[in-house]
Formats: structure tokens, sequence, C-alpha cells
């Protein structure tokens, strides 16, 4: 059963596509949150395991995050941008998909990772 | 949360050599003697004998569990041995179903260990699950890890699944009946070549011994029926940061294989869904442009390579190193093009060869001259055939592909280059 999160932030809600380029909100003028980029995609990121990124929603940060790092947005987003089936994002330890995708809104002690798939082990 | 799988336990002594080596199990008041009559009236099938395989298979067998299931076709390598800590530098060269075997005897001839020397596919994969009660996740690609999730859910059996990648590791416990599966995590696969395997990112050699451990843990549980298991949460390690952090899962009622109302009701072909053909591979080498990476040689990649070359019937693109050799010794002079990553390119290289690493072709296409011939080589062969691929796709008409890679060369041409 997808749940989805309950109270505390409705009055806050920036409905904004992943795949938008363009935020109502620029970078700077509203809080930052940290997103954890893991090992794979860390070459798109300076190296950086977390990143202080702007926005109210999972969509504005990741949106934020994609064009300060542009070369990360092909592995986060698809071509008609939307995220990849196989990047999972999560705020605090709920997948984003349990709660309102991108429209989820963040407070500013939220913690978001990115969780890719890997698949090594044997070899 | 009570994960008891049932089992009779009734007619499993234990002999008294067994009860002196269970004795630290056996003070555990969640183990004693019920719970180790338990282990040993149990079966595990480990799929993979390489990095999880290797901790996983040391602590089941010492730990006591009746029968272990072993799967795999692979013969031991020296590159194996800076994490697969079962094996020692005089197995080089022998099958890893065998040393496996001699070791886990030696550990605890008390186990039964039966061998499945083959590759797990979908005509086999039911048939080789079936006779266990837990089946544990330690392969290395995509296709296999989707097979081994549907093969459980329809068998409705636990996997316990563990993955590793340069320093972080993934543990879970899947089990459709009592929570998510692992398409409930992932829908689908990354298509080949955007995410890039163990042999080319590399993997630290300890990490494999932590989340096999984990995955020898949660299967002792399982079948004890004691504690929390992971069902329904994934454990991530970093072992840079030295952090274990946890996602709660949720099972999926949209699922492909295990939702509300499933679409797959049968195993598929996972070389397909996970885009491994050879028309996808190409697209995906092409339109992943900066992206495009891909693994060095074992498991998803050499199955990639390999359909590649099968499915587009590159026979005639190929070229093999005996046949390259005489070309160059004639006189002739391909552009030979290395795929490979520089830090390859540094361990070994072919004289006169140009190094653009196969994510950086696109890119670079134009520094392929379009005039002479193009010998394409990687490592094993897997690169090479999607360079080429994407080159033929670009107007190049002259492209072949070094069979083998520079593997081969080495092992047919000159021996005085170091293998990796």
């Amino acid at each position: 059963m997808r749940r989805r999160r309950d109270g505390g932030h409705g009055g806050r809600t920036f409905v904004l596509s992943a795949g938008s380029k363009s935020t109502t909100m620029s970078e700077g003028n509203t809080m930052a949150v940290r997103i954890l980029i893991p090992t794979a995609l860390r070459a798109f990121t300076d190296s950086e395991s977390s990143v202080e990124v702007a926005g109210a929603t999972v969509g504005e940060l990741l949106s934020n995050l994609t064009a300060r790092y542009i070369e990360l947005r092909p592995h986060l987003f698809d071509d008609k941008g939307r995220l990849r089936t196989f990047v999972n994002v999560y705020v605090n330890d709920e997948d984003f998909r349990s709660l309102e995708r991108e429209s989820t809104p963040i407070k500013s002690d939220d913690v978001v990772s990115i969780v890719p798939a890997i698949a090594g082990g044997a070899t | 949360m009570s994960t008891d799988l049932p089992r009779a336990v009734d007619g499993v002594p234990l002999a008294p050599e067994e009860l002196q080596r269970y004795s630290r199990h056996l003070s555990l008041p969640e183990v004693g003697v019920e719970g180790q009559r338990r282990l040993k009236a149990s079966s595990v099938l480990i799929v993979g004998t390489g990095g999880l395989g290797a901790p996983l298979g040391m602590y089941l067998a010492a730990a006591g569990i009746g029968r272990l299931g072993l799967v795999d076709f692979d013969a031991v390598e020296a590159s194996n041995l800076q994490r697969q800590v079962l094996f020692s530098s005089q197995d080089i060269g022998r099958a890893k179903l065998d040393a496996t075997r001699e070791r886990l005897h030696g550990i605890n001839p008390h186990v039964q260990i039966d061998v499945h020397e083959t590759r797990l596919e979908s005509s086999n994969a039911m048939e080789i699950l079936r006779p266990y009660d837990v089946v544990v996740d330690g392969t290395d690609n995509f296709p296999t890890r989707y097979l081994v999730n549907d093969a459980c859910v329809l068998l409705g059996k636990p996997n316990v699944y563990g993955s590793i990648f340069r320093f972080e590791g993934q543990a879970s416990v899947f089990w459709a009946e009592r929570g998510p599966c692992y398409r409930c995590l992932y829908e689908e696969p990354p298509p080949p070549g955007l995410v890039p395997s163990c042999a080319e990112g590399g993997v630290l050699g300890v990490l494999p011994g932590i989340v096999g451990s984990i995955q020898a843990i949660e299967t002792i549980k399982l079948l004890l029926g004691a504690g929390d298991t992971l069902i329904g949460r994934l454990l991530l390690f970093d072992a840079l940061g030295m952090r274990f952090r946890e996602l709660r899962l949720r099972k999926n009622s949209d699922c492909a294989v295990c939702g509300d109302s499933p679409r797959v009701r049968e195993l598929i072909d996972y070389e397909a869904f996970c885009g491994m053909d050879a028309v996808a591979n190409a697209a995906g080498a092409a339109t992943a442009a900066t992206a495009a990476t891909e693994s060095t040689g074992a498991g998803a990649a050499q199955h990639a390579g390999s359909a590649a070359l099968a499915a587009d019937g590159s026979a005639h693109g190929d070229i093999t190193p005996r046949e390259l050799s005489e070309r160059l010794a004639r006189g002739e002079t391909p552009f030979v093009l290395d795929v490979r990553e520089p830090f390859e390119w540094e361990i070994c290289r072919l004289q006169g060869a140009t190094l653009i690493p196969l994510r950086e072709l696109p890119k670079r296409v134009a520094e392929v001259p379009r005039d002479r011939d193009i010998v394409v080589h990687c490592k094993l062969g897997g690169r090479s055939a999607k360079a080429a691929a994407f080159l033929r796709q670009s107007g190049y008409d002259r492209v072949l592909n070094l069979t083998g890679g520079i593997r081969a060369w080495s092992e047919t041409v000159d021996p005085s280059l170091p293998v990796y």
C-alpha cells in the first residue's frame, strides 16, 4: 500500500515537475537541504558525498541539484524528465513515491537520499 | 515479526561431535539445541560463489546449515583473491565450485553440499531453487538478480539480498509473502552501461565481507525465526563514511511480479528485460553518451558483450588477435582503438593503439579516422562490441572487433603483456 505523508506541510506545496528546468524559487532565497549522493554518482558532483541544495519540495531540490551538476541530470532523469526507474529518492527513510513524489514538501532538517540500483557481488 | 519457516526437526539429532562444535550456539537462548537442529534440518541456496558467496558459504557452513546449494560456473582468477577470501592462491584456474566445496567441507564435514555448475537461467531456475528453504542472492548482475527475485516470488521463498559497489553496500530480505520484493524496490534495471560494474568501478575487498556476513546473519535468523529480519527495510552501508543507514521499503501494490494483479506470472527473458540484446545495447551505448560505461568482463557485461555479438551476427565484423598480428606483420596500419579505462591502459596496452574510453567515445568520435580500417578492443570484447556497434551506427563501415580483447592477445600473441 502506498501511503501519503500526513499533516504539517499542507500550506506549502509547490507542485513542480522534476523535469522542469526552471523553478519558481531561485537557489539562495529558500532553505538549503542536504542531499546524500551515492558513490556511483559522485563522479558528477565533484566527488561530493553530500550536497546542500535549496528547495521546498523534492522536485525543486532535484531540479536545482541537476541545474548545478548538469552531467548528473541524465543519470537521474530520462528524456521525458521522469525520474529513472532504477533510481530511488528517499526523504529521511521514506521512499518519495510513498509520499507525494516530486511535490513532497521538505523541511530544513530533512535529509534526501538518492539510492540507485547496484548489482555487484560475485565478481 | 515472526518469520518462522515451517520445518520438522524431529529425527534430526545432533551427534556428540556436533554438540561440541556448536556449543557457542547452544548456549544462546535464541538458538539452543532446538535451533541448532533447525539449522541442520534447513537448506540454503547461495547463487554466486564470489565476493558475497565467500563469507556466506563459510559462515553458513560453519553455522551448521544442513544442506548448502551453490550455483556458479566461473573459474578462480587472480583478480578474485583481493576479496573472495574463500579461495587461496593455489586455486587460480580451478572451478570455483570445486574449490568452494572443498573449503566448505573442510570447515564443516557435517554439511551436505550440492553444486550446480551452471549459469542460473529462466529455464533452470525454478528447478534449482525449489528444493531450498532460503535463497541468498550473491550475484553480480541485473539479469540474474531479477531472475532470482522473480523465481523466489513465484516459489514463495525468501530472497536474502546483498549488493556492493566501490565502498557501498545494500542488504535486505525480500519475501513477497511477508513484504516487498526486489521489483518493489527497483521496478526496472538500468540500461546496460549506465551503471558501472565492480569490475570497472572497483570494489573495496573487505566490503563483500561485511555485506555477505549480514546476509548470512539474516539467513540464520530466517531459519531460526529469531529477531527482526530486514524484511521491509533496506540497509545501506557506506564504508568510506563508516555509516549504516536504513530505509523503509513498502510493498508496491502495482508490482509486476508480487503486486495485486501481477503481470509476470512465469519467468521471462531477463537478458532482454535488462536490455542486453544487441540493438538496445548499441543504442544504449550511443544515447547514454556522457554516461556510457561498461563492465570489463565477468558477469553482466560478458553477457552483454556476447549477446551483442551473437545478436547482431557480427562474426563478419570480428578479427582474432592472430589475424590482427598477421595484418600488422604484413605492414597494414589499421587504427587500433582501445576503449578501456585509463587505469587499464596503464596496466597494459597494444603498441600504436589510441585510447578513447567507451564512455567518451560519443563525444570524441571525430578522433576516429574514417579512411582506415578500425580495430576496436577492450579487455575481453564486451565494451569493444558496443563501441563497434556505435561506430557502425555512426557511419563507420570498416570496423572490426578484436575477439577476446587484450586478454586474448596476451594469451595467443604476446604473453609478455600482463593479464589483469
